[in-house]
């Protein structure tokens, strides 16, 4: 039996935490899904809960999505990372890829979730 | 006055009707309906009288969500705008089978700034893949108003300055939802913006 995972939801927008929450939930019932609308309300969420995988937005007030999956990087190197954005430029899904994560873009359809999932599962 | 070229009016339209097609794929994908375009419209115009291109009474309640955008060959503002009432429908399509009622009444101004977020990035983005450019965007903003104080939200000067708008109607007919997408570039950055362009599209 696999284990529930952990997901952390990065994104300033409570209607892409709703959706992704709410998407997730129903094809997983017993994950746990903790949330946070900025970089530094993710970095007190990491500090106090273990997580599998992190979904970061990249257009936030404060910190961006970027700079967030740097501190990431490096202070949780065991932690997935997925970047989901509406910032669908060539220049910015380049540098995510040389990151070595995931680049998923916006809307968040059943697509995306899958893909959140089969990435915490590998 | 500034004027453009039939070369440049025509890059234009091409570089913007790519773009706002991303837009519109990235809306269907949100809420499963088909979307149709127009041919977009390009203005020269103040702010003040930008209005009237939209052909919406002044009293009428409005939505809209708008971000500026800068790279080195683009710097605009671009808007997202519906009638109040279409706004609340687009937002029951969008958020109708994960939500209900009560959490969609308090989250509406919230999903009508991410629809803007997702549909005004996708164009920007598909622009600035066109132009070879990185743009960064601001924090999508939220705005509810009468229709004759959407180009008034500015400094005075600003609304007496001449600007290119670019005006995109777009329905979802089986809704009756109409809403626009509407670029506003600065003049003093234009030249750059359309040289760009035609390097690029030609």
């Amino acid at each position: 039996m696999i284990e529930p995972k952990r997901i952390l939801i990065v994104d300033d927008s409570a209607v892409t935490r709703v959706l992704i929450k709410a998407s997730l939930l129903n094809f997983r019932k017993d994950w746990v899904i903790i949330e946070a609308s900025n970089a530094d309300e993710a970095q007190k969420k990491l500090e106090t809960n273990d997580v599998d995988l992190i979904s970061i937005d990249y257009n936030m007030p404060g910190i961006n999505g970027f700079e967030l999956l740097e501190i990431v990087q490096e202070k949780y190197p065991e932690i997935k990372v997925a970047i989901l954005t509406a910032n669908i430029q060539d220049s910015f899904k380049e540098k995510v890829k040389s990151r070595g994560v995931s680049f998923l873009e916006k809307p968040v359809t059943d697509e995306t979730i899958e893909k959140i999932i089969e990435i915490c599962l590998n | 006055m500034f004027k453009l070229s039939e070369i440049q009016e025509d890059a234009l339209k091409e570089a913007i009707n790519i773009s706002i097609g991303k837009a519109a794929a990235s809306l269907n994908q949100m809420i499963k309906e088909e979307i149709f375009l127009s041919v977009p419209r390009v203005k020269f115009a103040k702010e003040k009288d930008a209005l009237g291109e939209l052909k919406l009474g002044p009293e009428k309640e409005l939505s809209y969500v708008s971000q500026k955008f800068k790279g080195t060959y683009l710097d605009t503002e671009a808007m997202l705008l519906f009638a109040e009432t279409d706004s609340l429908e687009l937002v029951k399509l969008f958020l109708g089978q994960h939500i209900n009622i009560e959490e969609m009444s308090s989250l509406e101004h919230e999903a009508v700034a991410e629809i803007g977020n997702i549909i005004l990035n996708s164009c920007m983005a598909s622009l600035a893949n066109i132009l070879h450019d990185e743009i960064s965007g601001t924090i999508p903003e939220f705005v509810a108003c009468k229709a004759k104080n959407i180009f008034k939200m500015g400094e005075k000067e600003t609304v007496e300055q001449e600007i290119l708008i670019i005006f995109i109607d777009f329905n979802i007919k089986t809704k009756e939802i109409q809403g626009y997408v509407i670029l506003v570039l600065d003049l003093d950055s234009i030249e750059v913006f359309l040289n760009r362009l035609l390097k690029n599209l030609t």
